[in-house]
């Protein structure tokens, strides 16, 4: 059975409706890659929360197929005028490019439509993902405008001119933890098991607390209402890259399940053939999860989720030890991820919502390095961090102009670490409320929001964070936000107690430099002190500000136009200095609050549906990130004396491209054709600091690069009564073998082919 | 009288009196103050060298010590016949508590062929406790690269000139630093870049000017 709902407002208007009792329907549908459907049904009402409210008109009829993107044109319907009571009902389904109807959960950590957002969204879509050949989710982000790779201790994503650390990844709206140095490694995450991503742009710490500065991207996993469904997924490509996944979805009446199972591997490439140890080393790893949903009574729900993902990867790699010495070691490396989560939703009124979750995750790394020639132990490295968040969240849908949503919750976290040697624990209390009101429901919204975080080892945090949007007109809708962000000390900035041995240096987290550096002191092993650690005032979280605006026009509904402007101001960025001399001539760092950045730009996207079949999307984002650049110099007056003369100025950043974009042609026909081409398009960008000043010279810049892949496939559907489908695609992934050895993630010319079978 | 008459009684007038000897001193004095050389004023005399390959390879932990004024390489720590030292990556100076001279440095953030003046004052010793020129990545007259581009390479801070007092106290040297690798290589080149085809560090190669008239600080 296939559910299709529709606000009862659109069609008592446009249908002239006054009857309420259930009514026979005869559903046209054309959707793209379908051909043109009738089929009968029924629809029913249910009436709104409060007489005066609207209520829904819910089609079902017989067909087992899920209808992507499609939306409810009654005004198209011949019958319209004519239409009486107890008439059969003439519906017309026509495709388009966003669901209407689609649902988003991130931007206001309540469920809605995304036409009705006050925040820059973007969606993308399941058969997005599944027409993009994509395996891992770093693949299909990286196609996204704005949305830029990086590498560094892991595949990580760039928001608005923002280093991977700065945006929070979610799946399921739960934390996904486990960065070792700030960037969470996005290959961890199979794109399978996914119904929608959702992008929310802008800083969003007043709803989802520490790292949502640049943005968030929340990773909803697939929920289908069949009875039973599912699809399995093979993958072979070039360098021996497999990926075999499955799904399994049962819905009882009183509870559903769903089963998850991937297996990914890859021998990993070398990009520059003189190379002793490759580019991306060889990998194994397997994905399972899954989610058990049980209806307690009416009004209460139980929903349990567990993940595991486990992850090998070997390698053979040259280690420079200095400038003289260097051994060939072999790494075998480990991750294993654990979480879980339980939450009861409970709906104490039709207008309340609370949801009371607790939610428990664990990453644990460990690399064993051997040297080669003698087999001899080298070293171990080790990095185990949990997670705890119990989470209360009530949302009062007071009429539909007020909405509110309160919660409150604690976060417990604990790390374990060859570098932090006193096993720190840390804890955050948190609380958070959001106001919405439309002064004219559908037509202007504002939204307002406030989190306050309470942690035990840095000045506490208050985001506030306001939005608004205005439909001007069918076509034309405005949206502006304006918030604070911030980022709290990670470990590394907070506890680490550390000294390479061989150079000489040491570095301390900020709780840890006032013992750290007192010891020290006492084994007579400093020399000079430029900073007194009894000076040294408490860390602070790193914060921004920011305003987004825009538009999104229909030039025709087929046509979209979308636009974003953003300005960010970060201060207080954490970066580290020299605090002592040791008796070694190297110094004794620890991390202060000393950087500030800004960061704006604009981006534009448009998304065309042409002749039923085609779908063309093409962005560009422009970004201006620069670094507060603060340098004495010692100089020489008119007479040749010396003067110290302070210099502040705001420099371009590293490893951020001006000029950023992308283009995708898909095809979906009729009979089952289907196909795809997508160009990325990166823009120079500044990379090594040659002179160490700090900031990109116009010699330190790379070339800029553009990869191309394509894809066809054909999608066989079966008439027995279960409708199975059966899709083989083959591709290939950056045409042209572009690579470059700075980018490690574009692994050359790949090849792949894909059969996937979907009951 | 017409005007011929009255010229050349001028000439004739002019020429004949004591006046007129005063005219070539009046000239010398004119010309003087239009800022000629007095031969009582200091004459400059810089020397330009380049300095290519000095070994600072630091065996038994000695410096190699090298002589400004006369361009030449010493290994007398205890005279003042040396005015800047070299052992790996630390330089010292002829001051304080590296030798018996009453040299000096001061690190100046202008490009070579900009500093035209020397400082009166200003210029550090070296003490027990800290070189004058700091040793460090960053502060000192060098970056170390570490895991950067070139990888773990010694690389000169650009826009950086060490002004120097050479060990007598009198004399004013500009300075510098332009490699520490043998050959003097391009730190761009497939070579440099990488580790195993790299040349030998620890070889300076310099260049500097010198002021041999002393108590002058021009360039």
């Amino acid at each position: 059975m296939f559910d299709l709902q529709c606000d009862a407002e659109d069609l008592f208007s446009t249908l002239q409706l006054s009857q309420t009792t259930p009514l026979p329907v005869t559903l046209h549908i054309q959707s793209l890659g379908y051909q043109p459907e009738i089929l009968q049904g029924t629809a029913t009402y249910k009436p709104g929360i409060r007489t005066s409210d609207a209520g829904t008109w819910s089609f079902q009829w017989n067909a087992s197929r899920a209808i992507t993107n499609a939306n409810l044109l009654p005004n198209n319907s011949p019958t319209r005028k004519e239409n009486r009571d107890a008439q059969p009902l003439f519906i017309q389904l026509r495709a388009t490019q966003y669901k209407a109807g689609t649902v988003v959960v991130t931007a206001t950590r309540t469920q809605k439509d995304l036409e009705e957002v006050t925040l820059p969204v973007s969606v993308i879509t399941e058969r997005e993902i599944s027409n993009s050949g994509s395996t891992r989710i770093s693949e299909i982000l990286e196609e996204q405008t704005g949305l830029q790779l990086t590498s560094d201790f892991g595949t990580g994503i760039q928001i608005q001119g923002f280093d991977a650390d700065y945006t929070l990844i979610m799946l399921d709206g739960e934390p996904l933890i486990g960065r070792i140095a700030g960037t969470l490694d996005l290959n961890r995450i199979s794109v399978h098991d996914i119904r929608q991503i959702e992008i929310v742009k802008g800083p969003s710490s007043a709803l989802w607390g520490s790292d949502a500065l640049a943005g968030v991207i929340n990773i909803i996993t697939k929920k289908k209402t069949d009875p039973m469904a599912a699809d399995l997924s093979v993958r072979y490509g070039k360098n021996n890259a497999a990926d075999l996944g499955g799904t399994l979805h049962i819905n009882r009446e009183k509870a559903s399940h769903r089963l998850f199972l991937n297996g990914n591997r890859s021998d990993g490439y070398k990009l520059n053939s003189t190379l002793t140890g490759q580019t991306v080393p060889e990998f194994r790893n397997g994905t399972a999860s899954y989610r058990g949903t049980v209806q307690i009574s009416d009004r209460l729900t139980s929903t349990t989720s567990l993940r595991y993902f486990r992850e090998k990867l070997f390698s053979e790699t040259v280690l420079q030890i200095n400038e003289t010495q260097q051994t060939e070691v072999r790494t075998d490396d480990t991750q294993d991820d654990i979480s879980a989560t339980q939450r009861f939703l409970w709906t104490p009124f039709d207008q309340v919502e609370t949801s009371l979750s607790w939610y428990y995750s664990t990453f644990s790394s460990e690399s064993i390095l051997t040297q080669i020639e003698s087999g001899e132990f080298f070293e171990r490295l080790y990095f185990r961090q949990t997670y705890q968040k119990p989470e209360l969240q009530t949302d009062i849908r007071w009429s539909s102009y007020h909405q509110s949503t309160v919660g409150f919750g604690l976060i417990g976290e604990t790390l374990s670490s060859q570098r932090y040697p006193s096993d720190p624990q840390v804890s955050t209390r948190f609380a958070y409320a959001q106001q919405s009101w439309s002064p004219i429901p559908g037509i202007l919204e504002f939204t307002a929001g406030l989190r306050f975080d309470h942690h035990s080892d840095y000045k506490a945090q208050l985001s506030p964070k306001f939005s608004a949007r205005y439909r001007i007109s069918d076509r034309l809708q405005l949206r502006a936000s304006a918030g604070r962000g911030f980022k709290a000390p990670d470990f590394r900035q907070l506890f680490l107690d550390f000294t390479n041995s061989t150079a000489g240096y040491t570095v301390y987290g900020s709780s840890t430099v006032r013992e750290g550096l007192q010891q020290q002191i006492e084994r007579g092993l400093i020399a000079q002190i430029f900073l007194a650690p009894e000076q040294l005032s408490e860390i602070r979280a790193e914060s921004s500000w920011a305003l987004n605006s825009g538009f999104d026009l229909d030039i025709t509904p087929d046509f979209r136009f979308r636009t974003n402007l953003f300005w960010n101001h970060v201060t207080d960025l954490i970066e580290i200095a020299p605090i002592a001399r040791r008796t070694t001539g190297q110094s004794v760092f620890t991390y202060f609050n000393l950087d500030e950045v800004i960061t704006r730009g604009g981006e534009a996207e448009i998304r065309v549906l042409l002749a039923e079949s085609w779908t063309v999307l093409a962005g560009y984002q422009f970004l201006d990130a620069r670094r507060l650049i603060e340098n004495t110099k010692t100089v020489q007056d008119d007479e040749g004396e010396l003067i110290q003369v302070t210099e502040k100025r705001f420099e371009p950043m590293f490893n951020r491209s001006a000029h950023t974009g992308n283009i995708r042609v898909f095809y979906q026909g009729i009979d089952g054709w289907k196909g795809a081409l997508k160009g990325t398009f990166r823009g120079r960008y500044g990379l090594f600091d040659r002179n160490a000043n700090g900031f990109a010279d116009q010699d330190e810049y790379e070339s800029a690069s553009m990869i191309w892949d394509l894809s066809a496939g054909k999608t066989i559907r079966f008439q027995t009564p279960q409708r199975p489908e059966l899709t083989l695609r083959t591709g290939i992934d950056n045409l042209l073998d572009y690579t470059d050895i700075n980018q490690p993630f574009y692994a050359g010319r790949l090849w792949y082919v894909q059969l996937q079978v979907r009951l | 009288m017409n005007m011929n008459t009255v010229t050349r009684t001028f000439i004739r007038t002019f020429t004949r009196t004591p006046l007129w000897f005063a005219l070539p001193a009046l000239a010398l004095l004119l010309l003087q103050a239009c800022g000629t050389t007095n031969s009582s004023d200091p004459v400059s005399n810089t020397e330009s060298q380049l300095v290519e390959d000095l070994a600072a390879l630091g065996e038994n932990g000695v410096f190699t010590l090298f002589n400004l004024r006369t361009g030449e390489a010493t290994t007398d720590s205890t005279s003042t016949n040396w005015d800047i030292g070299f052992r790996g990556t630390t330089l010292i100076f002829n001051s304080g508590s590296s030798g018996p001279g009453q040299g000096g440095v001061v690190l100046l953030d202008l490009p070579f062929d900009d500093v035209t003046l020397a400082p009166s004052e200003g210029y550090q010793a070296d003490s027990a406790d800290n070189y004058a020129i700091s040793t460090g990545s960053g502060t000192g007259w060098y970056n170390y690269t570490g895991e950067g581009f070139p990888p773990f390479a010694i690389l000169p801070r650009e826009n950086v000139t060490l002004i120097i007092k050479t060990a007598n106290g009198s004399n004013y040297a500009k300075l510098e630093i332009l490699s520490y690798y043998e050959g003097n290589p391009d730190p761009t080149s497939d070579e440099f870049v990488n580790i195993q085809t790299r040349s030998a560090s620890r070889y300076y190669t310099f260049r500097y000017v010198v002021q041999q008239t002393e108590d002058l600080r021009e360039f």
